[in-house]
């Protein structure tokens, strides 16, 4: 195994950690307050080539690989970017945009993929309903033919950059159910008459990432915005998922060391009892702590993006350890990071409190923790687990 | 950045693994082999991870997997020989280096003072350097046929040497029983004036450099160990899961069984991870090794306390049976916290190395 970056993906980190220090963060704990989306941000994530990154040159995008993108997740949480404005990058970039350069036409990608890299256009998508948040393939939202197009009906829930996006990928049941063989994907643009987004959700963290409702009524979308082959939404929705489990955790990753920096920090200039809190065992360990996290999710995280760059299929047990391990086993480290802050740390203005919020989505978005451990629990069933057989 | 282990890893997980298939029975067995029972053990092991090779992250995974213990004694060789390695030439007699590059010699270090005990001198005197030493808990000490000790100087800086058992005011203590790590021969060594030879001490700064260098890889090697440790204790809950029913089910179609079975699973793969990683840095002499090693040997440690207790939790009565898989994985869970760097101290080092930044 070898763990170095390239050196132009460490020019690329060290690049985008300057950019979002200087130009991103000061402005982050205003739209957190808020519960804003920071559109200036957004517009300087886009002509810094960010939000098109993955996307190959031909379509406006960088042409980077996953582990890239990955590189620059984690600098944006690093920098302390808020984990709103990197989870509605996400949700644009690796769920709606990479869904469409993964599955779309020509004349699909041509169409949207230019002005979703520069992020003049927001992407989303929109696969959780009211009533199928873990168990996706209870969607009830339906697709029914009608003259040369579809017509949508249903409603989407806890969709990121909902309320913002120009372009949504929908997933809808052309098929009766039940079961995932009948769901097939729609690309639907803002302005289509039957198509808009409920009210937006106020959230315990990720506040400055809009997560809205979607209403789908009688929705008339030409043939053209089918996504993929008619009842393969399912497996579409599988793919966006792989994101889920690298680029998307990445800002954590980030985050972690955002916290290390901030405890460090404080830690050698807070005095209590006549010297630094930094001199306190106590406290030492608390900071230890997030290193030791940060330092075993990274390997899970660097390695799904990986895969992903070899084309290898969808590896449930190398996904599911990064997105259960990074969303349950932050918790303790970034409760620490608070605590040692004390008073302050309860407090906005030493933005811990903001990152304690925010990673607690790692355990519930994008497949919750329980989640993954009912796809390892199968895994150990089956004996399809590395080293579960035994030595 | 490249997860595929690699041509030479694989060749070198697949020597050890048929070692260890033939050695089977013998290692199930090792905890009840006497002091020459596991010298025999721990050679035949040496001699099937020789060479460079042979210290791949993936062959001593698949060692540590089948005993933790034994995965501790091989590596207490290869750090010693990793630690002779930069004596000056002739340090040992003629073949004796050879001999422990090709594994038929077992090796030792001791480091850490017994409680209570002055810390040990390697102080020049008119005829020759003096050894003074209390080692507390020496790894393959009554087994061993070379032992480095670290000591300091008169002046308090590291420095190091290298004795035999058989030295002269070398006294190799009984066997210790541990709590844990049935399979490891440990012993606690004294030396009261032991004269040693110009030839074996490595004084300052080479002996400071050569300590903090077993630092690293002893730490690196309790994150190994741990981390098979890991593995053994999901594949012994696993099969037993499988294979006991209740209310008709097997045990792990509940979820109460299955999902912290699920989070071991996820803490073996990120404790692997780091353990190749940490391994990586160490052997590139990147300035962040000392720290991700430190990292390495906590989380592991950690994970394999926490992998054990489940283990004994999933297989019930079954698990809390003494000398069964999971009692002997609850026990050498707690040494492995212990060895090397313990993870309290362990956890210091790394907010020192953060803070000082």
């Amino acid at each position: 195994m070898e763990f170095a970056l390239t050196p132009e993906q460490e020019a690329l980190r060290r690049e985008v950690l300057r950019f979002a220090r200087e130009e991103i963060a000061p402005r982050v704990r205003e739209h957190d307050l808020a519960g804003r989306f920071d559109r200036e941000s957004w517009k300087r994530l886009g002509e810094m080539g960010v939000l098109g990154l993955h996307l190959p040159p031909e379509h406006g995008g960088g042409g980077a690989s996953v582990v890239s993108c990955v590189v620059v997740g984690e600098a944006l949480g690093e920098a302390g970017v808020d984990g709103g404005l990197c989870l509605s990058y996400g949700a644009h970039s690796f769920l709606c945009a990479d869904t469409i350069l993964a599955h779309g036409t020509e004349a699909q990608r041509r169409r949207w993929l230019p002005r979703l890299a520069t992020g003049e256009w927001i992407g989303c998508m929109g696969l959780t309903e009211p009533g199928a948040g873990s168990d996706a393939a209870a969607i009830a939202t339906r697709a029914a033919r009608r003259d040369g197009g579809w017509v949508l009906d249903g409603r989407k829930m806890f969709i990121t950059n909902g309320g913002i996006a120009d372009v949504a990928v929908i997933f809808a049941r052309t098929a009766p159910g039940p079961g995932h063989a009948g769901i097939s994907a729609f690309v639907v643009e803002k302005g289509t008459r039957g198509f808009s987004a409920g009210r937006d959700l106020h959230k315990l963290g990720m506040r400055s990432s809009v997560t809205s409702e979607l209403v789908l009524d009688g929705c008339l979308v030409p043939d053209e915005s089918l996504l993929g082959e008619e009842g393969n939404g399912h497996a579409i929705a599988l793919r966006a998922v792989e994101w889920d489990r690298s680029t998307l955790l990445a800002p954590f990753l980030g985050q972690m060391q955002f916290l290390v920096d901030r405890c460090c920090a404080y830690a050698k200039e807070r005095v209590q009892f006549g010297r630094p809190i930094a001199s306190f065992e106590a406290v030492r360990h608390k900071i230890a702590d997030l290193a030791i996290l940060r330092e075993a999710a990274r390997g899970l995280v660097y390695r799904v993006a990986w895969c992903k760059d070899q084309g290898r299929p969808l590896n449930p047990l190398e996904a599911a350890c990064a997105k259960l391990f990074v969303g349950d086993a932050s918790l303790g480290p970034t409760n620490g990071a608070v605590v040692l802050h004390g008073g302050y740390g309860y407090c906005h203005e030493y933005d811990v409190e903001r990152v304690f919020r925010d990673t607690r989505l790692a355990a519930i978005g994008g497949g919750t923790s329980d989640i993954q451990r009912l796809i390892l629990s199968r895994l150990l069933d089956v004996g399809g687990a590395a080293g579960a057989e035994g030595p | 950045m490249n997860f595929d282990p690699g041509e030479r890893a694989r060749e070198a997980e697949r020597r050890a693994s048929e070692w260890l298939a033939a050695e089977a029975r013998a290692i199930e067995a090792s905890p009840e082999l006497d002091a020459p029972g596991l010298r025999r053990l721990v050679l035949g092991a040496q001699a099937a991870l020789t060479g460079d090779a042979g210290g791949a992250v993936a062959a001593r995974l698949a060692v540590a997997r089948a005993s933790p213990a034994l995965l501790l004694a091989v590596d207490a060789t290869r750090l010693l020989r990793d630690l002779a390695g930069r004596f000056p030439a002739g340090a040992l007699p003629g073949g004796e280096a050879a001999a422990l590059a090709h594994g038929e010699r077992v090796g030792a270090v001791a480091a850490a003072d017994a409680a209570g005990s002055a810390p040990a001198r390697l102080v020049r005197t008119a005829s020759g350097w003096r050894l003074t030493a209390r080692k507390g808990l020496v790894a393959n000490g009554p087994i061993a046929d070379w032992i480095a000790v670290l000591a300091s100087d008169a002046d308090g800086a590291e420095v190091a040497c290298l004795v035999s058992p058989r030295d002269e005011g070398v006294r190799v203590g009984p066997r210790l029983a541990l709590s844990g790590l049935d399979a490891l021969a440990a012993s606690a060594l004294s030396a009261d004036g032991a004269p040693v030879p110009d030839g074996r001490v490595l004084g300052p700064p080479a002996g400071g450099a050569a300590a903090a260098r077993y630092r690293l890889g002893a730490d690196l090697s309790a994150a190994i160990a741990a981390a098979g440790l890991v593995r053994s204790a999901l594949a012994a809950a696993t099969r037993h899961a499988r294979a006991t029913p209740r209310d008709g089910r097997p045990l792990l179609a509940h979820q109460e069984v299955s999902f912290p079975l699920a989070d071991v699973l996820a803490l073996g793969e990120a404790a692997e991870l780091l353990c190749h990683r940490a391994a990586w840095l160490a052997e590139a002499g990147d300035p962040a090794a000392p720290t991700v090693v430190r990292c390495a040997k906590v989380f592991c440690a950690d994970a394999a306390e926490r992998a054990a207790s489940a283990c004994v939790q999933v297989m019930g009565g079954e698990g809390y049976r003494r000398g069964g898989v999971a009692d002997r994985a609850w026990r050498d869970a707690k040494g492995l916290a212990l060895a090397a760097t313990t993870t309290e101290v362990a956890r210091m080092e790394i907010a020192d190395a953060l803070l000082s930044r």
